[in-house]
């Protein structure tokens, strides 16, 4: 991978295939039983699974499900298709819905106790990837920030509130029809600018 | 606000179907925060104590007859025009590379007690025989087949009998091998020869199955650290991974404990085809990580069975 400088660009689709195929290798090994391999995986997407787990849930359980992700991957890691997505989406998937299992096991929680518990960001070993990550989050939140006020609102409190769309609608004063719609929409164009945006020039 | 938990439709549920994973794990980005350092600790300690569970190899005689019947059933499938076709890397014709398996197959019998040993050098793999070859070329493919399933034939009958013993020592061409690790070498030249009767017909290659490399890649990985000296005397070996993908790998820790060395990583037929002398090591796709020589040397080393 090249290394980000002031003023080059960055080319999104050449880094995501490079990303991906390094993953591929590297689930490859872990399917060859290689826990080296899991380590490296864990090194790099650690602090992602367990931030999403911890938006979710208390401190302690978060550290449960990241530890789940990673120990579910080693048991299958088949069950990753790289044509589908990368493995950073898919373990992030997969820790979203471990939390919201934990929730749905132990009861209600407000999203707001939750966040409560949010630490400091983390870094991220891999240096062109935690680039990539952190270019790519900037140019999301600046993207997230330029939707319209509705669909920014309805994502907002749909994926950082972890709300469900009925409850969306009832926050936002909508039906839940059109609460949805505006989820759909915002994130449908929040990845159409990602991927249309194919160089970045580095700041 | 409470999240409503039950009859849950929300943006996980709908988010695939949707097509917006990719933008939530990017917005999870935000949320990125260090897990306690214990937790990495703790998860490598549970994957040691439920190591992968890799295709369980075949026990040698099987993997013998499996390759035979393998090489059987495609030699039913050529016509007329393939037998003379050449076999590559080889200057026989397929034809003469049957010829060829059966005085190797008949030297194998040999050492077994099961019959004469073929005239000629038993130190020359490629040069034994000759005579018995030629006269093979004066008749059929068909009888060449036959001879050759006949005493093929025998040694799996051999290894299905009382008077198999796995551990007895068989010397092949000069390699100190055991009865089982002898029949293993075996089953792996009939792997190549097939290969190779494929491409020289113009066949698709047919991979082996999972126990089969299993067993064979087994063999040649926990062979290396002993052949390594044979390719470099100055070459000391040291502790090193080798992880071979694919279905039939798995991961080897070879050349003793201690602090990692190296690491090599690629694809197990890949490899066994390294072994067996189909690919150059210089060409082999592959990851190194650490003492690049000692890799080149322990892939030189592979190859050291084949001839």
């Amino acid at each position: 991978m090249c290394s980000p400088r002031r003023g080059r660009a960055l080319d999104f689709a050449a880094v995501f295939e490079t990303t991906i195929d390094w993953e591929r290798q590297l689930v490859a090994r872990v399917e060859a039983g290689d826990d080296a391999a899991l380590a490296t995986i864990y090194d790099q997407y650690g602090a992602l699974v367990h931030g999403i787990a911890l938006r979710l849930v208390g401190s302690d359980t978060a550290a449960d499900i990241c530890q789940e992700v990673f120990v579910s991957l080693w048991n299958q890691p088949d069950r990753w298709d790289p044509s589908r997505g990368s493995l950073r989406t898919f373990l992030a998937m997969i820790a979203r819905r471990r939390a919201i299992d934990h929730l749905r096991s132990s009861g209600r929680r407000t999203a707001n106790e939750q966040r409560a518990h949010r630490a400091a960001p983390a870094i991220v070993p891999n240096v062109d990837e935690a680039a990539l990550a952190l270019v790519a989050g900037d140019g999301i939140r600046a993207a997230l920030a330029g939707l319209p006020d509705p669909q920014r609102r309805a994502i907002e409190l749909a994926y950082f509130n972890g709300l469900t769309f009925r409850q969306v609608a009832e926050a936002t004063g909508s039906t839940e029809g059109t609460a949805k719609s505006r989820i759909r929409l915002g994130l449908r164009r929040l990845g159409e600018q990602l991927s249309i945006t194919e160089s970045v020039a580095w700041q | 606000m409470n999240r409503d938990i039950d009859g849950l439709d929300d943006l996980d549920s709908r988010a695939s179907e949707w097509g917006v994973a990719p933008v939530l794990a990017a917005l999870a980005e935000s949320d990125a925060t260090s897990p306690p350092a214990s937790i990495r600790s703790r998860l490598l300690e549970r994957v040691a104590a439920s190591p992968r569970a890799h295709a369980e190899p075949m026990p040698p005689g099987e993997l013998y007859a499996s390759r035979v019947a393998a090489l059987q059933s495609l030699l039913a499938e050529l016509d007329d025009d393939d037998w003379g076709c050449v076999a590559s890397p080889y200057e026989w014709t397929v034809h003469g590379l049957i010829a060829h398996l059966l005085v190797i197959e008949q030297y194998s019998a040999a050492l077994l007690g099961l019959g004469a040993m073929p005239l000629g050098d038993a130190g020359d793999h490629l040069a034994l025989g000759a005579d018995a070859i030629a006269a093979e070329l004066e008749g059929s493919p068909q009888a060449t087949v036959e001879h050759w399933s006949a005493v093929a034939q025998s040694i799996v009958d051999h290894v299905g009998s009382d008077r198999f013993d796995p551990d007895a020592p068989m010397s092949m061409h000069g390699w100190p091998f055991s009865v089982s690790s002898g029949l293993v070498a075996r089953a792996f030249e009939l792997w190549t020869h097939t290969d190779d009767i494929c491409r020289a017909t113009g066949r698709d290659t047919r991979s082996a199955g999972p126990r089969e490399l299993r067993t064979m890649s087994s063999f040649s990985v926990s062979s290396l650290p002993f052949l390594l000296p044979s390719v470099d005397p100055d070459l000391p070996m040291a502790p090193t991974r080798v992880v071979l993908t694919g279905s039939g790998g798995g991961t080897f820790d070879i050349g003793g404990r201690g602090e990692r060395a190296a690491l090599v990583v690629t694809d197990v037929v890949d490899y066994c085809r390294v072994v067996a002398r189909r690919i150059d090591p210089g060409e082999l796709e592959r990851t190194v990580e650490g003492d690049t020589r000692l890799v080149a040397g322990l892939l030189e080393a592979s190859r050291a069975f084949a001839v």
